[in-house]
């Protein structure tokens, strides 16, 4: 099967599997849920799962999934990598913040920045994608200001375009501090600008509480779904030459090892860059441990977590493999015990699974720097979700962003002054 | 972005990638067109096969929008580590390396609009 076809027949597999078990499952029900989702606060925590429900939540997952796809569709974009990568963080953060409500101004806004430079607004589709961490900022403005619908709804509009606006020049801006080493640049660009939001409301006097909604009931759906995800890659996978499955099977592990060997450093496009078969064979691996290691630690498989693992997935395409990840997991988990923290807490488990952001500083200056910039993150990521108060959803991609450019800009001085 | 601002970049990088090995001697010459332009570097390093196919793989990576206006933005600016040719591999129109009589290689490419044809550029590629 052609590469691009395999990688269609790959997303649309999981959004309908999504859509329908959610629907068939749940009913109308469900589908009163996933409504529901629409109009409630989503600043971090907001675990969908444990609000709405699993049915509502997966509707939600796969109707932004659905959006991000269509987006990519309307922009004449191929799947590839990257925007597999950008696709998967928002199925994955629809668990627990992302809506259709709350991601549609921001892509609109970033396509508008797109014509206000002549450009076009496929030329910044990965910023509108990824721009939806910013979401629940539009969701408290509508939502949780107190303020009548007839004002609020039109109001959260207009600042949402607003903030697409202005996310592409901040996204560029951010990507040159820590020069491509850490892969959420987005999570950087959004804790900037959510820092800015935050202030602005806490001078007006208004109070942005803490939320914290995180579900530990045990959900066999929430579990299965990352190995359906998994069979899926493995069938697509065999699909590309089913006649030939052992030469196939070589030919993947083969060009797994390649990917083994790249720094992950953005933009690292596996499927590119190597083959689909051998980024497909990178994304079993690396989903395969990490839900072992979840299940083993008996972790709750909750939205928080399950956006945790789908964007590990996503990423398995685009710059995180087995060995750039493995340090800076370590990092965190040595800082975890080091600073007595309790693992199963949202902040310490969403840290082992979002720090993997910081994947190409291993994968570049080695898994020793690579730990080091682990154990900075954890350290570091318990103060950040506060200075934002949540708006933005990539809080660990913000963290990593920081960690990522103090790390850089040492060995950048280090590098350009010392004398030869 | 200004076409200067282009040129600078995409100069940058493939310096950076070529310098990395230390070539006693490094050419590179800029040719404008009415409606693009054409880079073409000369080193005089052996490079095994291998390297080649590398390099051509980097430059020949099919024009990636979405990628170029994001992450192509870093082209020739953040040059700690190894240097990317993908990033200028995603604003090429057409690109080509060839070993030289000298040992070293020559790497040709081609940026430009929409109806820029680097088949009808007109250096002749003899001279």
């Amino acid at each position: 099967m052609e590469q691009g076809k395999t990688l269609n027949a790959f997303v649309t597999i999981i959004l309908a599997g999504m859509l329908f078990a959610g629907i068939i499952e749940g009913g109308t029900q469900a589908i009163q849920g996933f409504l529901r989702l629409q109009v409630t606060p989503a600043r971090l925590v907001s675990d969908f799962v444990a609000i709405a429900g699993v049915e509502s939540t997966l509707i939600n997952v796969s109707t932004v999934g659905f959006l991000g796809y269509v987006f990519l569709a309307i922009n004449r974009l191929k799947l590839s990598g990257a925007s597999l990568a950008a696709l998967f963080t928002m199925m994955g953060f629809a668990f627990f913040g992302k809506t259709l409500f709350n991601c549609l101004p921001i892509m609109l806004g970033v396509s508008l920045s797109a014509f206000l430079v002549r450009k076009k607004p496929r030329d910044y589709a990965l910023i509108a994608m990824f721009g939806t961490a910013m979401g629940p900022f539009i969701t408290f403005i509508a939502f949780e200001l107190g303020v009548k619908s007839v004002f609020s709804l039109p109001i959260s509009f207009a600042i949402g375009l607003g903030i697409g606006l202005i996310l592409p020049p901040m996204a560029i801006a951010m990507l040159r501090l820590h020069q491509g080493y850490s892969l959420y640049n987005m999570g950087l660009t959004a804790g900037f600008l959510g820092l800015f939001a935050a202030s602005i409301f806490h001078a007006a006097g208004a109070d942005i509480l803490p939320l914290e909604t995180w579900g530990t009931t045990h959900s066999p759906i929430l579990v299965a779904l990352l190995p359906f995800v998994l069979l899926v890659a493995l069938f697509c996978i065999v699909m590309e030459d089913p006649k030939n499955i052992l030469a196939l099977f070589r030919h993947s592990y083969l060009d797994f090892r390649k990917i083994l060997g790249m720094s992950g450093r953005l933009p690292s496009d596996f499927s590119d860059f190597v083959s689909v078969k051998g980024a497909f064979l990178n994304m079993i691996v690396l989903g395969l441990l990490f839900w072992i290691f979840l299940l083993v630690i008996k972790a709750p498989f909750n939205g928080p977590v399950l956006g945790g693992l789908f964007t590990i997935l996503g990423f398995s395409f685009f710059g995180k493999h087995l060995k750039n990840v493995l340090p800076i997991v370590l990092g965190i988990v040595v800082a975890i015990f080091v600073f007595d923290k309790d693992l199963y807490a949202p902040g310490p488990l969403l840290a082992i699974l979002f720090g993997t952001s910081l994947a190409p500083i291993s994968g570049e200056f080695g898994p020793l720097l690579g730990f080091v910039a682990g154990f900075l993150h954890l350290v570091i990521v318990d103060r950040t979700c506060a200075w934002h108060g949540g708006m933005a959803l990539y809080n660990n991609g913000f963290a990593a962003g920081l960690t990522a450019t103090l790390i850089v800009s040492i060995i950048d001085w280090y590098r350009s002054s010392k004398v030869e | 972005m200004k076409r200067h601002d282009l040129y600078v970049q995409l100069i940058s990088e493939l310096a950076n990638y070529l310098l990395r090995d230390d070539p006693k001697k490094l050419v590179i010459s800029l040719h404008l067109e009415a409606d693009g332009f054409h880079i073409a570097a000369i080193d005089d390093r052996p490079h095994s096969d291998e390297e080649i196919a590398e390099i051509e793989q980097g430059l020949k990576m099919h024009q990636r929008p979405e990628l170029a206006s994001y992450y192509g933005t870093m082209l020739g600016r953040d040059l700690l580590g190894n240097a990317r040719l993908e990033l200028i591999g995603y604003q090429v129109k057409g690109a080509r390396v060839d070993k030289t009589a000298e040992g070293g290689i020559m790497i040709n490419f081609w940026v430009g609009s929409d109806n820029f044809n680097p088949a009808i550029f007109t250096i002749d590629e003899k001279s």
